[in-house]
């Protein structure tokens, strides 16, 4: 097969949130290589049946901490160099190691590959293989056609047009070059640099869409900030419904982000406790705040505790005025505590959305709070309920094609001669055309013959 | 007449080159024409090369043939196409002098010792247990050969068009050869019609040169063949003109006296060569179509009307013509006509050019499907070298697609087929970067030395050559220069951005705005080198980064291609194979997996399927592919 001698890379488990793991295998001559680069410990590719336990990094940032399993060459089951990777479930995290995996030179692996390579290096025996050739025999057409067909329409639509476009662009390019002498006007190149233009935004929403995807997967990022002691982690864990945080009554006792996932109404989601914020010198505790200060900017929803006891203070204000009100609830907490709220707001928080807690006496508050969350959610990510059919494989060809593209305008900029700016563009239309389960054929030249009038 | 090693039937540019081919192996071998003062004749356009086909010119020549020898000797005007288009499309041209085309091609023939030239009609094969002994002529006389090269070009039942007239003919002046292909039916080749045509000739003194462009050849001739240096005859203009709307107009009142448009003909024409019929209805909107006046050699007086090819009766020809600025006066020689001819299916075939059905039996040329000189002439040579390697018992001689338009050429036709007359583009090959004019030797010389029809000598000058451009090359990227201020205004004269660290010469002739000659300037020794070898160095500095991607596309592709399917495969037997995919497997019976996974319609899964179950008959662990 073409392509038989690439390092491939795709989760082993199936794709699906609830798992606490998940397993992404790799294989092929790059693997020790990606690992090097990738993997937090020094790897030995001689010796068999190794396990180690680190972190997967994607240049210096650390995207999980993993069990790693080695097969130097020959002793994978590919009969190839190869790795499992037990990851943790979430899942972007594994599209973001399989992604840092192809940066560092692998592909996707077709469907049924992994097997495929087992049989053809006599890893597995004949019997087995049958199972292999039914996999790839519901690959055939029909099937085939059932999987395009359950792409949604616009997004088959809007690849097929992109199909549709880099033929004709393609075509032009072609026309010039083999039909020289004959008296046709093909599109020039600056057209073509606005038409390629066109197309990369088309691919750019398809790769938004796909981001938004995963984040749906991923779930909703809730974080619980407030002051030191505002009774964050006891609000966790009442919402989780157990103790994870532990909570103390002194200042400061969350020092990193503390994390749990929950299904609100069925939506997966995963709310985080902060550090406290507080002016403080503690070299830790500074950097626990700065953590929380960037959750703050990734949620979706952030929970601002406050302290009714203590009232809403100066250190508060200046962070709800960071906060945007469209995704911000005001949780007063201990409200048991106190008798008049208002009295301590002189800060105009009509634009938010408030609640009164108190963690420790009633429960029914937190009821609400749900509802109120949910409600906030359900606003957050109506727009977003479109069913994305891209898997990850598809997606990284769409990536595939992005990046042929940018190169031949940039070769057409820098006035580069037409036949790389072409091979660029056929790269790209290969790209595509693999989404659709299509081949590149003779379309090209038949559409030179369609477009150009052409004759000796 | 008994004896022979290999049989050529035909001595146009297909017979010539398997002829010589065989012949220069030693081999006693026999060309068998109708008419022997059209060998090699240029029937249609008086000009060899172009894109893709100046390639294959190339390439024949790097292989031993001799087309390239032949071009370059008879050469009136040359033209280097696609200068700005990159190395890769870089293509030379020739118009040619047809009558000393023919007469050198003729010389060379005759001058072989090995090669005998027969005036006869082949009648029929000899065909016994299959295999294919030799011919019958129409005399009754028997020729016997361990080969034949069947290389009839349009000749098998040709019919020209001139209106609704119809004559049986392959060319003006050359009977058709009637019979054999129904012979070939009979034997059970799938054979059909294809179409193809040509313009008038009209006479050079009819013609108000005034009123026309003239269109001079380039001040440089690069010789197609490593054995030639210079220019021999004296070099003449082509002149432009073109159709307007009263051209147009007599062409559509009159397109029931087109045989195309009345119905007449049923073979398919190509799309890349349209009758001017054809141009102005299926483009109506044009206002006009251009065309080239194109002498046909120096002692002629026939004029070629390029782009303007059709079967409109003779008189309405005139017609049109004469609305033509220029050709208010012209006088027609020869109207144009239209030819249809019998072709084989191609898929039939080898990629060694021998017939699957029956043995010993070689095809060549236009008979297979293609249009063209040069896509003639490299058949002919392919199937030649095939035809003496098999007599040698030598290995079969197979180009892959990534070694040679010959390659994509053979491969394509064998595995593809064609319904039109089969042209080359560049666009066929998909390793294009990799198959340029410039280093065709590179590319295939030592092969044509293996086969033997290139010389020790020959070899010993180019590895003399190579040494060199290595070596420059090697000069290029240790001299380095810093950023002095000598250098830095240097590179500003250059128009050229400055450098911020110490940079190779190399480095800088791949900036796009730079080439050889710019860095001339910083290492006037440089200067002093043969061009062509400033040509190579530059296309390999330039291009290096996408010479290497096709490279590592090439590595991957070479173990399908080498994959070879057993003959005994039972297609229909494959787990995993839909029935179109087992269809098409039985009736082309692919030689290579990856020759299979060209075929259309056969999906990557069928190759995977393929490759599993071949696998599986052999013993699992010791066959990694």
């Amino acid at each position: 097969m073409l392509g038989d001698q690439d390092t491939i890379v795709a989760q082993a488990t199936a794709p699906g949130i609830r798992a606490a793991l998940s397993i992404i295998r790799l294989s092929g001559k790059k693997s020790f290589k990606i690992i090097k680069n990738s993997f937090s410990k020094e790897v030995s590719s001689k010796e068999v049946g190794r396990f180690y336990f680190g972190n997967w990094q994607n240049q210096q940032e650390t995207l999980d901490e993993v069990v790693l399993l080695t097969y130097p060459n020959g002793k994978g089951f590919t009969g190839e160099e190869a790795a499992e990777i037990i990851c943790h479930g979430n899942p972007l995290i594994v599209s973001q190691i399989i992604e840092s995996i192809i940066e560092n030179g692998a592909r996707m692996a077709r469907p049924g590959e992994f097997s495929y390579r087992a049989v053809v290096n006599g890893k597995l025996a004949l019997s087995q293989a049958e199972a292999v050739l039914e996999l790839i025999h519901a690959k055939t057409p029909l099937k085939t056609k059932q999987a395009l067909k359950s792409l949604k329409g616009d997004q088959k639509n809007n690849l097929e047009e992109i199909e549709q476009e880099l033929t004709k662009i393609l075509a032009n390019i072609e026309a010039a070059i083999d039909f020289t002498t004959e008296d046709i006007e093909p599109v020039s190149m600056p057209e073509i640099v606005k038409k390629i233009s066109c197309i990369e935004e088309i691919i750019d929403q398809q790769i938004n869409l796909f981001s938004k995807y995963l984040k749906i997967q991923q779930g909703v990022r809730i974080v619980i900030a407030g002051l030191t002691n505002a009774g964050k982690s006891s609000l966790l864990n009442k919402l989780i419904g157990k103790e994870k945080s532990i909570v103390t009554p002194i200042a400061g006792t969350t020092r990193d982000v503390v994390g749990e996932q929950i299904y609100i109404n069925n939506t997966l989601t995963t709310i985080l406790d902060t550090a406290g914020i507080r002016q403080t010198d503690n070299e830790i505790e500074k950097i626990g705040i700065n953590k929380t200060m960037e959750e703050l900017d990734h949620a979706d929803l952030v929970l601002y505790v406050i302290d009714s006891e203590k009232g809403l203070s100066f250190e508060d204000k200046e962070q709800i005025i960071k906060l945007k009100p469209q995704n911000t609830i005001i949780c007063f907490n201990k409200s048991d505590l106190v008798t008049s709220l208002e009295s301590t707001d002189v800060m105009d928080l009509s634009s938010f959305e408030k609640i009164y807690i108190s963690c420790v006496k009633y429960d029914g508050h937190i009821d609400e709070l749900n509802k109120l969350i949910d409600k906030k959610i359900s606003l957050e990510f109506e727009a977003e309920t479109q069913v994305l059919v891209l898997n990850q494989r598809q997606f990284m060809e769409l990536k595939g094609a992005k990046e042929a593209l940018l190169a031949a305008k940039s070769l057409i900029e820098e006035k580069i001669s037409p036949d790389l700016v072409s091979f660029e563009v056929k790269t790209a239309l290969i790209f595509i055309k693999n989404i659709l389960h299509k081949e590149l054929n003779d379309e090209v030249l038949d559409t030179v013959f369609k477009e150009f009038c052409i004759g000796k | 007449m008994t004896g022979f090693d290999v049989i050529v039937i035909g001595a146009g540019h297909a017979g010539c080159e398997a002829a010589l081919a065989s012949a220069r192996r030693g081999l006693k071998t026999a060309m068998i024409t109708t008419n022997t003062k059209h060998i090699a004749y240029m029937s249609c356009n008086p000009a060899i090369g172009g894109l893709a086909k100046g390639h294959i010119v190339r390439e024949i020549d790097s292989l031993g043939g001799q087309m390239a020898v032949n071009t370059d000797l008879s050469t009136i005007q040359f033209k280097r196409l696609n200068t700005k288009k990159g190395p890769a499309v870089r293509a030379s041209r020739s118009q040619c002098d047809k009558e000393i085309y023919s007469k050198n091609m003729a010389q060379t023939i005759l001058q072989e010792p090995n090669l005998l030239i027969v005036e006869a009609e082949v009648k029929k094969l000899i065909i016994k247990n299959d295999k294919c002994i030799g011919v019958v002529n129409h005399d009754g006389a028997e020729i016997f050969a361990k080969a034949t090269i069947v290389t009839t070009g349009t000749f098998m039942n040709g019919v020209m068009h001139i209106g609704k007239v119809q004559k049986q003919g392959g060319r003006v002046g050359d009977k058709a050869s009637v019979g054999f292909s129904n012979q070939l039916k009979e034997l059970g080749f799938k054979v059909t019609r294809l179409k193809t045509g040509t313009p008038a000739r009209i006479h050079k003194d009819s013609i108000d040169w005034e009123k026309t462009i003239e269109q001079p050849g380039d001040d440089v001739f690069y010789p197609f063949s490593r054995k030639i240096k210079n220019l021999t005859l004296s070099q003449v203009s082509c002149f432009l003109s073109y159709t307007n709307e009263k051209t147009h107009q007599i062409i559509r009142d009159n397109l029931d006296k087109s045989p195309m448009y009345c119905g007449i003909i049923e073979g398919v024409g190509p799309r890349y060569c349209p009758s001017i019929e054809d141009k102005v209805v299926r483009f109506a909107d044009k206002e006009r179509h251009q065309t080239f006046l194109e002498p046909e050699g120096l002692n002629t007086d026939l004029i070629y009307v390029q782009g303007m090819s059709t079967s409109l009766p003779a008189e309405v020809q005139e017609e049109f013509l004469k609305t033509i600025a220029g050709l208010e006066n012209v006088k027609i020689i020869r109207p144009g006509y239209a030819v249809e001819y019998d072709f084989i299916h191609p898929t039939q075939l080898k990629r060694t050019l021998e017939t699957k059905q029956i043995e010993d039996l070689f095809l060549a040329g236009q008979v297979n499907g293609t249009s063209g000189y040069e896509e003639a002439a490299g058949q002919g040579l392919i199937a030649g070298i095939n035809a003496a390697n098999k007599i040698l018992m030598q290995e079969a001689f197979i180009l892959r697609r990534d070694q040679a338009y010959l390659g994509v050429l053979i491969d394509d036709l064998v595995t593809k087929g064609t319904t039109e007359p089969y042209r080359m583009f560049t666009s066929r090959a998909e390793y294009r970067l990799l198959l340029r004019e410039d280093n065709t030797q590179e590319r295939l010389l030592s092969e044509g030395h293996k086969i033997g029809l290139v010389s020790n000598q020959e070899m010993v000058d180019f590895e003399e050559k190579q040494k060199n451009i290595n070596q420059v090359i090697e000069k290029l990227k240790s001299s380095i220069i810093v950023p002095s201020k000598a250098n830095l205004d240097i590179l500003q004269t250059l128009n050229t951005a400055a450098i911020v660290k110490p940079t190779t010469h190399e480095e800088l002739l791949r900036r796009a705005e730079l080439d050889f000659s710019h860095i001339e300037k910083l290492n006037p020794e440089l200067a002093t080198l043969d061009e062509e070898i400033k040509e190579k160095v530059e296309i390999r500095s330039k291009y290096e980064g996408y010479i290497k991607k096709q490279m590592e596309l090439v590595e991957q592709t070479k173990k399908l291609e080498n994959f070879k399917i057993p003959n005994t495969v039972d297609f229909n037997s494959i787990i995993g194979l839909s029935t179109e995919e087992k269809e098409k497997l039985s009736a082309l019976r692919p030689e290579t997996v990856g020759q299979a996974s060209r075929i259309s319609g056969v999906n990557p899964s069928a190759i995977q399927a393929l490759i599993i179950n071949l696998k599986g008959k052999q013993k699992i662990r010791d066959l990694a592919i």
